[in-house]
């Protein structure tokens, strides 16, 4: 009986766990299918340990060039502000200094706000480096949703946990919150008015013509 | 008529040091020039150099009989801003200079120092340069009230070679509303003025103009007109025009790679330069 109880859980188990695989490939294969933008909108800690509002929009060009802008509209400091993450560098456009520093991707951080804002444009690249267990499901105004956890595999991301919810009907994150080893709320993030959209390369690059560029290796 | 004077012994160095930079590929970026100025003459070749070293980048400007390095380090806060700080040696044969700078932004306030001396006025060490020695400090910042609204304050005081003390200050409300709008009142040495600014995109593809305007006691136009030359914003054309009154005149434009500027301030000079990059271009 014991053994018959065991190898329940384990397939059990392993169910779970393939299902979770599934749904993450869903989410990959349905958000690489056309480019896209959302708005972000909740609180994050800031270094200091104070909360902030925060609102940016996020838009994706998938593909093998992959390219993904986040523009800030709160906190209001940084409203005019925008990140561009390529394959190979991150583009940060700071309004106040009118100033575009590029860095190579590998060595750029993107933080400050206790989320690495690249992951949110490329969520394999975010699950892969967790360990996730489907939670079960969850009512929203959008749709029936999956709730997955997410441990990080290594500490160095800067949180413990990340709950992620995931639309059934059109699978894609709903909301993302990150938590520290105290469960504590990092950041707490909702991903609004999703839609397809047509992007090129040369929009999401846009900068005013002015910026001083400077290049860091 | 400029009349040209060779220096046969920095046309190796210069070569030199050009080839062993552009053969690497090390230097971010190299820029040749040549500036010629009448009344009094003075011809010379110009050779800026950045080169990065790890976390540090370091800065050489070359031109007849003076050579000037810097080193400039930074600290990126991604989004939130960023600090960069550095200082400049420079040594010729009119004299020395020191300059140490420090300036960036941090959410709502950007904010910048800097400090310099030279026994020689600073053109003598560096032909882009101002026309002045002595000492001269400088403090600005710029804080956002909120999205739309930013204040401005610059202060700066000097000592020249002559001994001769002078001091500056403005303070500036730029207002965003597509367009931004920019009121300020300053005095320099003395002497009162008002400033009035407007910057915003003329078109579709970009193009950019900036102009300031300082009148009263003193007069100044500055104005920058920027426009992309390709989709991708690689290459820009970019045109400035600086009036001053008592007159002086300077007209710059920089596209691809050529950078030139004419300037007229108690005698005509003409400033012709090619850039190099290496590492790519945005």
């Amino acid at each position: 009986m014991k053994k018959l109880l065991a190898t329940a859980v384990v397939s059990l188990g392993l169910a779970m766990a393939q299902s979770v695989a599934e749904i993450t490939r869903q989410v990959q294969s349905n958000l690489e299918r056309a480019p896209w933008e959302a708005t972000v909108v909740g609180k994050v800690q800031l270094p200091d340990g104070s909360t902030q509002e925060a609102e940016f929009r996020l838009q994706v060009i998938p593909g093998k060039e992959q390219l993904a802008r986040v523009e800030f509209k709160k906190p209001a400091a940084l409203e005019g502000n925008f990140v561009v993450i390529s394959d190979k560098e991150v583009w940060n456009y700071l309004f106040l200094t009118n100033q575009l520093i590029i860095q190579p991707r590998a060595k750029a951080r993107i933080e400050g706000l206790g989320v690495n804002l690249t992951d949110l444009g490329d969520f394999q690249e975010l699950t892969e480096r967790l360990t996730l267990r489907l939670l079960g499901e969850q009512n929203t105004p959008a749709g029936a949703a999956w709730r997955i956890l997410g441990s990080p595999k290594e500490a160095s991301l800067g949180f413990a946990s990340m709950e992620i919810l995931v639309l059934k009907a059109d699978p894609r994150p709903l909301a993302i919150t990150l938590r520290d080893s105290n469960n504590k709320v990092l950041a707490d993030l909702s991903l609004n008015n999703f839609r397809r959209t047509s992007l090129t390369p040369q929009a999401l690059r846009k900068r005013p013509a002015d910026a001083e560029v400077l290049r860091r290796n | 008529m400029v009349r040209m004077r060779s220096h046969p012994r920095w046309h190796p160095v210069l070569a030199f040091l050009a080839v062993q930079l552009a053969a690497l590929g090390l230097g971010q970026s190299l820029t040749f020039g040549l500036h010629g100025r009448l009344g009094p003459d003075y011809l010379t070749p110009t050779v800026e150099a950045t080169l990065p070293l790890g976390e540090w980048e370091l800065n050489a400007r070359l031109q007849r009989d003076a050579l000037g390095l810097g080193l400039f380090g930074a600290l990126e806060f991604s989004a939130l801003g960023r600090l960069r700080y550095g200082a400049r040696v420079s040594l010729g044969l009119a004299g020395w200079g020191l300059q140490a700078a420090a300036g960036g932004a941090l959410g709502p306030l950007a904010a910048n120092l800097e400090a310099a001396y030279s026994n020689t006025l600073r053109s003598n060490l560096w032909v882009g340069d101002e026309a002045e020695g002595g000492m001269k400090l400088g403090l600005g910042g710029r804080y956002r009230l909120d999205p739309r609204q930013t204040l401005g304050l610059q202060l700066g005081l000097k000592n020249d070679l002559a001994g001769i003390a002078r001091g500056a200050a403005e303070l500036s409300y730029a207002l965003r509303q597509g367009q931004t709008y920019t009121f300020g009142l300053g005095i320099d040495d003395a002497r009162i003025y008002g400033l009035l600014g407007w910057r915003g995109e003329l078109d579709e593809a970009g193009t950019l103009l900036e102009a300031t305007l300082r009148a009263g006691q003193l007069g100044r136009l500055e104005a920058a007109l920027t426009t992309p030359l390709d989709e991708e914003q690689i290459n820009n054309l970019k045109l400035r025009l600086t009036a001053a009154y008592p007159w002086a005149v300077t007209l710059g434009m920089e596209v691809y790679s050529l950078l030139a500027e004419a300037r007229y301030d108690q005698g005509f000079s003409l400033w012709m330069r090619y850039q190099l990059r290496f590492g790519g271009n945005p």
